[in-house]
Formats: C-alpha cells, structure tokens, sequence
C-alpha cells in the first residue's frame, strides 16, 4: 500500500468518526435520543461548555417558536415557556423548515394538552394557521371564528371582539390570500 | 488533467470553475444586516448604507410579497445572501433543498458574492437550529471542501465563509486556526468573511491574540466584515448582537482594516433592534474607518 493510498484511507477513516460525533453532538446539544448509535462516539465535551451551549441553543429555539406563535404567548403566558420546555424535551427538529415545523407542532401540542376555550381557543388556531399558511407551498383551508382574532393585538389590553369570521386560506406556489370573510 | 484533455477532444464540454480574482471583486463600502423592522426606513438612509446583507433563509420558498420586496430591495442596494444553515461543516454532506433554495435567491439578487459559515447545522437527521463548531483537523477540511464543491456546482459566484464564536472546544485540534483558516481559502478557493466581534470574543474567551491570528491570514481573501456589540455574561463574552459595537472590537476593525484590502463591512444587529437612525452612526463611523486605510472613498460626497 502506498503512502498517499494509507493517507487518504485515514482521512475518510476521520471523516466517518466526525460523522459519528456530530450525530452524538447534535443529539446532546437538543438532549435528544436519536435512533442511530452515537455511543459509537468518543467524542469528550467539556460539560460546562456543553451545558451552556444547550442553554443557548434552547432559548433559540424558544424565541423562534415565540415569534411564530406570538398570539398563543401572549394568552399563555408563563405557561407558553413551561410547556414549551417539556415539549422540547421529546421534539427532534428537522429539515430545511426546522422553525416553522417545529412551531406547528408545538401548537398542536398545545391544543391537545391545554384546554383553551372561548376566544383563546380562537387565537392558538389562528396562529395555527398562519404558520401552516407559510410553510406549505401548496395549501387549502376553510376556517370558522367565532372572534375577530386577526383585528386583534396581543398587546392590547381589550379583549378581542365577537365576531364571527370565515377564513378562507389558500397558497399556490409564490401566490398566495388569506380571505377574511 | 488527461481525462480533461480527453473529454475535450471527445467534444464533450467539460465545466472547470476558474479560480477567483479576488483583488477584482468590487468595493461595496459599509452595509446593514437587512432586518424587516427596517422595512420602511431604509430607503430613507440611501446615502449612508452602502448595501445589505439579507438572510437568504428568510427568502426560501417566498411568498409573491416576500419576493417583491426582495427585489425591491435588490433594485435599491447591492445586496449579498448570507446563509445560516448551509452545514458546510456536516460530514453528512448537503441538504439538497437547502442548496436549491439558497442558489435561487442567489440567482434572483445576482450578487458579487454570497457567504455562509464554517459550521454544521445538522447531523443525523437533526436540525440543530445553531452553528456549531468543527474541530481544527483535516478531516473537517476534508470535509468543507467536498461540500463547497458540490455548492459550486449550483452557485456561480464568489464564497466567502464566516468565523463563528467557539462555543465548544475540541480536545486534541490539530491545525492552529489561522493555518486551518489559510488552508480552507487556499484549497478550496473561498474567501473570509471576517467577524471580528466573534474573533474578539474568541480571543478573551480563549485568551489569545486576535492580531497574531489576523496576521496569519492570507489578507486579500478577507473579503467582507460583520461588527456588532456583545456582552459580558458572568465573566464570559456573549456573542449576543444585542448590543452598540464596543470599543475593543473597534480598535480591531481598525487593525483589520490596517491588513486587508476589504471589500465590504456589515453591522449585524440582531437583538435589542432599535430603530435605524440610531444604527446609523456606527455605519457612518466605519465608513471612515474605511476610508482612512483607503479601503473605499466616500461613496456619497
């Protein structure tokens, strides 16, 4: 064998190792468990280093999931964060839509652990829908509210007024409505 | 180089990329991070930002809306993508849809070039949603360069890569970083795009010398420049983009600025974002740095 062959085999030899640690790095900064074997990795982090780099990464996603879902946060409120961290414990994000997927998840986690009712219930579908509206190229609904939910600012300290509101949403590729009806 | 010849003489027609002039790219002056809260303002401050850097992201699969305002703004400014999670570092190689994604903005915007980060994203099917660093060996070199290749074969200009904060440190690193930084220009033909906040960070957080790694760096493929402020968090710098550009990454620039025949400096305001006229100054302040060390003249007297 000669030099150049053994140096080449070494290198792709460290390049599967770095595949292998990456994979153990990602699942333990998202403190996920993968289905792939990352004990296969020796990887050592400093667990400082580690810790803090898991913190970071958790506020992140948090705030991008906040700036997705901004209705549904400013009714919950506290209770947007509380959930948000055990939801996070278990969801692996993925693909090149890793933020919008990932706050359309937790909004159906939230209607499905939370009761919201009334014109709370109103405002997470909404948000709800918004982010379906954005991440789909090709996307159809019909959606019924009984409050004026898209006049309404979370900031406000008024409630949203009774009204009731057919959504017609819709995306075809770059075009793209949402009807108010 | 035979099989090149042979294909020639076969009358196939053989792409080779031609290396980059880098002295030939154009001059831009001192740029903003595009933020849409800046929307409306921007068109006001002409004058004084030179262009804008856009999250080629916040483009992917756009809306007409989200379309037509990037090419407003292309009509408006020289505009240069910056990507965030191209994963140039995964050992996994590309996302696909990813590169088609960031090669249509690129097409739409047509810019002098486009810039992402010597990081990964993602790994085992995981999006990490941050850059993380790869250690200093050939491995990781080995392992950028296959994946710029396969960049290069959808997007036809110029790439520059950005120095991240090192959040993580790997025992046993191999290459110094201005050699590693060196070797990724030279062999995969790629320019710098120098954030010298980070590189600040880096060298308080990790006690070293920003200036003996500056110096280390082959000068005219530091192309473009990120300043921004950070902060001190329980005795630690935080790369936060929250924060006015402080003084130490001042004096900085200025040495870089000193050393390299730069092209382009953006302010990269994240956090805390307040609104434009207050961004202004710190453009304005680097603009003249920019032209003390005849980087650029005053594009607008």
């Amino acid at each position: 064998m000669t030099r150049d062959r053994r140096d080449t085999e070494d290198v792709e030899w460290e390049i599967e190792k770095l595949r292998i640690d990456q994979e153990a790095l990602a699942a333990k900064l998202l403190n996920v468990r993968t289905n792939t074997n990352t004990d296969a990795s020796s990887l050592f982090i400093d667990q400082q280093q580690l810790d803090d780099s898991r913190e970071t990464l958790f506020r992140k996603r948090q705030s991008q999931t906040v700036a997705c879902l901004p209705r549904t946060k400013a009714i919950l409120k506290q209770d947007f964060f509380n959930v948000y961290r055990s939801f996070a414990e278990s969801y692996q994000p993925n693909g090149a839509k890793a933020i919008l997927d990932e706050a359309i998840a937790f909004a159906l986690h939230i209607q499905k652990h939370h009761v919201l009712e009334g014109w709370k219930a109103d405002v997470a579908r909404y948000d709800l829908l918004l982010c379906r509206w954005k991440r789909n190229k090709f996307f159809f609904t019909i959606q019924r509210l009984s409050f004026d939910i898209p006049g309404w600012s979370s900031e406000s300290a008024e409630l949203p007024r009774m009204k009731s509101l057919l959504i017609i949403a819709w995306r075809f590729g770059k075009l793209g409505k949402i009807q108010l009806l | 180089m035979e099989e090149v010849a042979d294909a020639e003489a076969a009358g196939v027609v053989v792409a080779v990329a031609a290396n980059v002039d880098w002295a030939t790219l154009p001059t831009l002056g001192v740029g903003l991070g595009f933020r849409p809260i800046h929307r409306s303002e921007i068109f006001l401050y002409r004058d004084e930002i030179n262009f804008l850097e856009i999250t080629a992201d916040h483009y992917f699969d756009p809306i007409a809306e989200k379309e037509k305002e990037l090419r407003l703004l292309a009509k408006n400014f020289a505009i240069i993508p910056h990507g965030l999670a191209m994963s140039l570092g995964s050992a996994e190689g590309l996302d696909a849809e990813y590169v088609a994604e960031f090669t249509n903005v690129v097409d739409t915007v047509q810019p002098a070039w486009c810039s992402d980060h010597i990081a990964f994203t993602r790994a085992g099917g995981l999006e990490i949603g941050h850059l993380t660093p790869i250690p200093r060996t050939k491995a990781s070199l080995r392992v950028l360069d296959r994946n710029i290749t396969v960049l290069k074969q959808s997007v036809s200009v110029p790439i520059i890569l950005e120095n991240i904060t090192e959040t993580i440190l790997f025992p046993g690193e191999a290459i110094e970083q201005a050699d590693f930084l060196t070797e990724l220009c030279e062999q995969s033909d790629v320019g710098l795009l120098l954030d010298v906040t980070n590189l600040f960070i880096n060298s308080v957080n990790h006690r070293y010398d920003p200036i003996a790694v500056l110096h280390g760096l082959p000068r005219e493929r530091i192309v473009q420049l990120h300043f921004v402020g950070g902060h001190l968090r329980d005795g630690v710098w935080v790369d936060s983009h929250g924060d006015e550009t402080n003084e130490e990454v001042w004096q900085l620039l200025e040495e870089v600025l000193k050393y390299a025949p730069v092209k382009g400096m953006i302010l990269e305001r994240d956090e805390n974002i307040p609104p434009l006229a207050q961004l202004i100054p710190e453009i304005s302040r680097a603009t003249q740095l920019g032209i003390k060390y005849g980087r650029w003249a005053a594009f607008h007297d």
